[in-house]
């Protein structure tokens, strides 16, 4: 981490994800429920963007501080930051670091975009469950096939 | 689902049938082989499901599926539940995961589903212990129409190979020609032709599909039905529903002028092959002119019946019959 990146905030617990790709840090922000004082009471956390990346050209890097990272967080990470990676510290150190990776099954972590799936009605309560291709996302229930462009995670962001 | 090698009776027992995607070429086959002795020797099947019990849920209105699920099993000599679904707590809210494990309880030996939500056979195949049967879930997939589609090109043509095949009407919305196109395509030789409306045509993924797979396949309007049926061995042709076109006067003036444009009619038949056959997954309304039916190309009704021998043989097949 540069001097730079070191700037925008210390955390003695927590996790830090770097190589986001420059303009999406704020949408994991809000996927993972950082700014939800209802999810996060008393958590703090940093952003930066617009630094300068090998691996992604611009990036962004958040720092967390008294949180851990559950599966669907890191697939949700995944699938807005594919190139990102993710640190867990304890004591101010690094005590793992890996890379985002999407998972070959998506559970209800994101929308079938297909409106009459059974997914997609609310009374049914049945959780979303998409494969992750090469190039295309299937949905288990209605096998729907659909590009990242058509990606909506629970919850409509 | 086995890709090749030799498919036996063993291989079927206890499979659900939610969509025809999950069955290789060959277990089709093996499928469309089985009704075949069904419908040849009907007395061997006598018997097979005795003391079996099916569980049929039709959460949508169905006359031909439902009764001749009902029919098969009957012939097999089982027995059918007689569910009234209208009366049931499903009109009170109860979710379709509550139903299905509540249903469970009573030891069917089969489900056989019909739900409008697309998916909802899959949903119910994954938290049912038992098998289940996908009677149409909402505009995805309705395996056995497929089956029993493919039963009768087969029987009309003696092969799947080389079918000159045209399928009109909506293709956009309709499940039945997307499942049938994407079947046949798994056949040598298979050359089919589009005919619709520009506004119902087949959606450009499934035309993609085909590309890939270097399948021959021509687009007309409905203007040229006539002339592309003169060059095929059968048309399937399918409904066109008035909740296909946007609401209002100039949906309803579309819907009017394509219901005035869509009808085969008996004179349009003069110049095709003499053994040229007309299929429809019925309820058919406008789009076949009533004296057709009379005529040696109707091949409909046979079609629907060809349903109660695919729904035995499948039957026999998952709940494991007697033996070959």
């Amino acid at each position: 981490m540069t001097d730079d990146e070191k700037i925008i905030g210390y955390i003695e617990n927590g996790i830090v994800i770097d190589h986001i790709p420059q303009g999406r840090v704020w949408q994991i922000v809000e996927l993972l429920h950082l700014n939800d004082p209802m999810r996060y009471e008393g958590g703090i956390f940093s952003l930066g963007d617009g630094y300068e990346s090998r691996k992604v050209g611009k990036k962004g890097i958040l720092k967390v501080e008294g949180v851990s990272l559950r599966k669907n967080d890191i697939d949700l990470v995944a699938l807005v930051a594919k190139e990102a990676t993710i640190s867990e510290i304890e004591n101010g150190r690094i005590k793992q670091k890996y890379d985002a990776e999407i998972p070959e099954v998506l559970d209800g972590v994101v929308n079938c975009p297909n409106l009459n799936c059974i997914t997609n009605d609310e009374t049914q309560r049945v959780m979303s469950k998409i494969y992750s291709g090469d190039d295309l996302f299937m949905c288990h229930y209605c096998r729907s096939e659909f590009g990242e462009d058509k990606i909506k995670f629970l919850g409509g962001k | 689902m086995a890709d090749s090698g030799i498919i036996t009776k063993q291989d079927f027992l206890g499979r659900d049938v939610v969509s025809i995607d999950d069955f290789s070429t060959s277990e089709i086959d093996y499928i469309l082989d089985h009704a075949e002795k069904v419908q040849k020797w009907p007395q061997e099947f006598e018997g097979s499901m005795q003391g079996k019990q099916m569980m049929p849920m039709f959460f949508e209105n169905s006359t031909r599926t439902a009764t001749s699920f009902q029919v098969a099993m009957h012939n097999l000599s089982g027995s059918v539940v007689d569910l009234d679904l209208e009366r049931s707590s499903i009109k009170k809210g109860e979710t379709l995961r509550d139903t299905i494990k509540m249903i469970n309880g009573y030891k069917p030996d089969v489900i056989v589903i019909r739900h409008s939500k697309d998916g909802s056979a899959r949903f119910v195949a994954d938290i049912s212990p038992i098998p289940v049967m996908n009677a149409g879930d909402g505009k995805n997939q309705h395996p056995t129409q497929t089956l029993l589609d493919l039963y009768t090109i087969k029987e009309i043509k003696g092969t799947l190979d080389n079918v000159k095949i045209a399928i009109a009407g909506d293709l956009k919305y309709g499940r039945t020609p997307h499942s049938l196109a994407l079947a046949l395509a798994r056949y040598e030789g298979c050359d089919m032709s589009f005919v619709s409306p520009e506004s119902l045509s087949m959606p450009k993924d499934l035309l993609a599909r085909l590309d890939k797979q270097n399948i021959m396949y021509t687009e007309s309007g409905l203007n040229d039905l006539e002339e592309v049926i003169n060059n095929c061995d059968m048309v399937y042709m399918t409904r066109v529903q008035r909740e296909r076109f946007p609401e209002g006067p100039e949906g309803e003036h579309e819907y009017d002028r394509v219901a005035s444009e869509y009808c085969l009619k008996e004179s349009m038949l003069e110049n095709v092959g003499a053994r040229f056959k007309i299929l429809h997954p019925l309820p058919k309304v406008f789009e076949i002119e009533d004296s057709v039916d009379d005529t040696d190309y109707a091949y409909y009704f046979r079609q629907a019946e060809n349903g109660v021998y695919i729904r035995m043989a499948l039957l026999d097949l998952v709940l494991g019959g007697y033996d070959d």
